[in-house]
């Protein structure tokens, strides 16, 4: 009986504690949301909160559009037999421009996920980018890769049903899987496989060899109009006669199509399930990510409840689930710069050191995109991601703010300089504050992880802890 | 002529000896001991290559009707036998097909293909049936027989920046040395590994890395291969240089089991000419140069080049001058051990599963070859019988 007390006091004592944020716990979420390494600012701000409401004041912050101006392109989209017919000084430049458009677009994207207010928003966008793939040299035009970024992060954590037909029906989505090459007595195949396959049900799941032929005949007839950069439905090369897809028969076009997938309850478990994977552990969970599934679709594919209940989850929150997801080179290099709060005067480097790591933004491998999880570390990657860490840690020193560096100087500090104090600052208030802000668990060296040192920094950066968020 | 035989001769002694017994006794269940001294270049034609324009089927009209603007011309054809010739881009490889060391597998596949780009080649890497799924692969699951020595390098060597999916998982040591391998490894010389004390199996993972990362630079770096000078033979493209790294290692003595290759680009849905030629080309031209210069360091007939890819492209040319995904398609193995010839069957056009080729030789052949009379193993778990490819 006085133990049974003595548990039930626990109990009651627990319960304020159970809501409200620890330091650690706050640490988690926003590396988990955001780039990995969280700074001390944006933690001060959701300390004072309890835990779901942390959760919800980083879901509300989702604004839907980017905070940066979306970059002036140098050329108009024009097709195929436009450029052919250019001469060849003409088309020479065309491409010339083109190409430096393309350039322009993963800059942008770059810098605006290295001034966002709202991380998450910007990996909610890298997760649709990796889930509609397409790469920024099929597509051709930066300002259509870009539009299809838009629609990604005008959606981030809402409509899954309304994402999946503006991204389809999108020019860069149309050229990637050859959409508006598919015509009537000659479908291609190609975006029909794809949106069963990679979209909605994943690979193998509840369709068939011969619903993606069927469902090729109903796609038939999208075109593009490349002077007005959109949409195009063709009559006359469409398929207008029955087809049967997943049980369904009827002259179904692309869109009747897209709601007959919809229809099916495995796709917002292929959703929960990719999120979970992303967002809280390679570990599999049949139960949680069934549940999860079930808010999606009670919900009518609104992503946002079942995104908040992920965070909520007591499998993400669990401290052993800390530390078990490695960063993505763009989670890496992003959260890192952040985290010292350099301003690299070069986007390009950013974007060379990611590609090198094995993440190249627009530019996914093939049509499954990223492997992500393990795959991100191998032997090469294990290098050029220190190479890029040491590289980012020799600008974090003290310099004469009333000089501008050398040209020597900036080609050795590709990412700019930052003051080690502010972060130094928070170590000598607190000793081994470094220590639990820049690293997920304990650290594997035998090094020195405590006091004001510029070293101490190098440590954490340097540590192999450092690679996991 | 030569493909006649050899199925002839298969198909007469085997069920002989099943039919006394023997080939129970034959299969014995102690470990052999693998020749790991052997390499194998893996060379991963990445996207789906199309087989009916690799080897062409240059009498038969049906090919010609079904690809009215991709078809090779007859007249291109490098005509082999009656029926079947070479893509003219495969031009560079005919002294080693005259040489007989090069083998051309025709029609290979499997049961219920899958028709995605990553279940298929996760079925190639992990000899899987389409059904079921394993995790490591092929080559890794040899190792479970017998273990290369842990004074080689690494069991794999991969110098592209895709996976080595045939040889990872378990406890396979594989590096990768894509694009600058001299400055890769010396950096890699400088890594502090760290001890493994983790519960957490992503720490557990990253701290592997360096350690086989330091290990293979330490071993690469002591057999000096930044003072292998091979000169220019290998084109400039990605391959090229592959080629040129794989063969820098093998003439600095450098030991490993496996160096894996890619070949992207084969996934040529539109306007697959002059691309998928040239792609050909390319493959053609540094094999070419790779097999004229492991003969020069006598290293011939210690290595064998093997061609795989996650499907072949559907007969019929879609409306974009391009081939969707399909089932079979050939392969091919070099090597101065290699047996050069026709294997298997062409796949005929008029016997088509959904538009598609049905397939004569299973894909595990090929391996079960090279696991037996390659490397010496019984690799018991390939209910295949080995083709014979090897002398």
């Amino acid at each position: 009986m006085i133990r049974f007390l003595v548990v039930l006091i626990g109990l009651v004592i627990a319960i304020p504690q159970a809501s409200a944020i620890s330091f650690d716990e706050a640490r988690h979420l926003l590396a988990r949301t955001g780039f990995g390494s969280p700074r001390p600012a944006e933690i001060d701000k959701i300390l004072p909160l309890g835990y779901e409401a942390a959760v919800d004041q980083i879901l509300n912050g989702v604004p839907g559009k980017a905070a940066t101006p979306i970059p002036e392109f140098k050329t108009e989209p024009a097709d195929r037999r436009k450029i052919k017919n250019m001469d060849k000084a003409a088309r020479q430049d065309y491409q010339r421009r083109n190409q430096a458009d393309r350039k322009e677009a993963r800059y942008w994207w770059i810098r605006e996920m290295l001034e966002t207010p709202s991380p998450f928003t910007e990996r909610m966008v890298l997760f649709w980018h990796n889930h509609f793939v397409s790469e920024i040299n099929k597509v051709q035009f930066g300002q259509w890769a870009l539009e299809q970024n838009a629609s990604f992060r005008k959606y981030a954590i809402g409509d899954f049903r309304k994402l999946l037909i503006e991204v389809s029906i999108g020019p860069a989505m149309m050229i990637y899987l050859d959409a508006s090459k598919n015509k009537k007595n000659k479908p291609n195949e190609n975006f029909a496989r794809e949106i069963m396959e990679l979209f909605t049900l994943g690979e193998g799941q509840g369709y068939t060899e011969e619903d993606i032929r069927e469902s090729a005949r109903a796609y038939t007839g999208w075109r593009i109009n490349f002077d007005t950069a959109k949409f195009e439905f063709n009559l006359w090369s469409h398929d207008n006669t029955d087809k049967t897809v997943l049980g369904k028969t009827g002259n179904f076009d692309g869109i009747d199509v897209m709601e007959i997938i919809l229809e099916q309850p495995r796709v917002a478990d292929f959703l929960a399930e990719k999120l979970w994977r992303e967002f809280v552990s390679l570990q599999p969970n049949p139960s949680e990510t069934k549940r999860l599934a079930k808010i999606i679709r009670a919900h009518k594919y609104n992503l946002k409840p079942m995104i908040k209940a992920m965070f909520m989850s007591p499998v993400f929150r669990d401290p052993d689930n800390r530390g078990t997801l490695i960063k993505s080179p763009v989670e890496l290099t992003i959260g890192t710069l952040r985290l010292l709060g350099q301003k690299p005067p070069e986007i390009r480097k950013v974007w060379g050191n990611q590609k090198a790591m094995g993440q190249n933004l627009f530019d996914p491998p093939d049509v499954k995109g990223w492997r992500g999880g393990m795959a991100w570390m191998t032997s090469t990657t294990t290098l050029r991601r220190s190479q890029f860490l040491k590289a980012a840690f020799n600008g974090v020193k003290k310099f004469n703010k009333k000089r501008e560096l050398t040209a020597m100087e900036m080609r050795k500090l590709p990412f700019g300089v930052a003051n080690p104090w502010p972060l130094q600052a928070r170590e000598v208030a607190k000793p081994g504050y470094l220590k639990k802000l820049m690293l997920a668990i304990d650290p594997v060296m035998q090094r020195k992880f405590t006091g004001k040192q510029r070293k101490v920094i190098r440590n954490l950066l340097l540590d192999p802890a450092y690679q996991v968020k | 002529m030569m493909k006649r035989r050899d199925f002839l001769k298969y198909s007469l002694v085997l069920p002989t000896v099943a039919g006394t017994g023997l080939e129970l006794l034959s299969l014995p269940t102690h470990a052999a001991t693998g020749r790991w001294d052997r390499t194998v270049v893996l060379v991963e034609l990445k996207g789906g290559n199309d087989g009916l324009n690799t080897i062409v089927p240059y009498t038969d009209q049906k090919y010609y009707d079904i690809r009215p603007t991709l078809a090779i011309p007859r007249d291109k054809v490098l005509k082999q036998t009656d029926k079947l010739g070479f893509n003219p881009a495969f031009a560079p490889l005919m002294p080693l097909w005259e040489a007989k060391q090069m083998a051309v597998v025709l029609g290979v596949g499997y049961p219920n293909p899958n028709l995605s780009h990553f279940r298929g080649i996760n079925i190639w890497n992990s000899a899987s049936d389409a059904e079921t799924f394993v995790d490591n692969g092929w080559i890794t699951q040899l190792f479970d027989e017998s273990k290369p020595s842990r004074n080689f390098a690494a069991d794999g060597i991969n110098l592209a920046n895709n996976p080595a999916g045939a040889v990872e998982g378990g406890k396979s040591r594989v590096i990768t040395l894509e694009k600058k391998p001299d400055k890769l490894l010396r950096q890699a010389g400088r890594i502090q590994p760290g001890s493994d004390p983790m519960s957490n199996n992503v720490m557990s993972h990253i701290l592997k890395q360096r350690r086989d990362l330091r290990g293979a630079a330490d071993n690469i770096i002591a057999k000096q291969i930044e003072n292998v000078n091979l000169g220019g033979k290998f084109s400039a493209s990605k391959l090229g240089v592959q080629f040129e790294t794989a063969a820098r290692l093998l003439v600095a003595g450098v030991k490993v089991p496996v160096i894996k290759l890619t070949i992207g680009k084969f996934d040529t849905h539109a306007g697959q000419e002059p691309l998928h030629a040239n792609l050909l080309g390319d493959v053609a031209a540094n094999v070419s140069a790779f097999a004229e210069l492991m003969k020069a360091k006598s290293l011939w007939d210690n290595v064998t080049v093997m061609s795989y890819s996650e499907f072949g492209r559907r007969p019929f040319e879609n409306n974009s001058s391009g081939t969707d995904h399909g089932t079979v398609a050939p392969h091919f193995l070099f090597g101065g051990k290699v047996k050069g010839g026709f294997y298997g069957e062409q796949s005929p056009l008029d016997d088509l599963d959904n538009q598609n080729l049905k397939y004569r030789v299973h894909f595990r052949e090929i391996y079960a070859s090279v696991a037996r009379e390659w490397w010496g193993l019984n690799a018991g778990f390939f209910k295949e019988k080995p083709l014979g490819l090897f002398s």
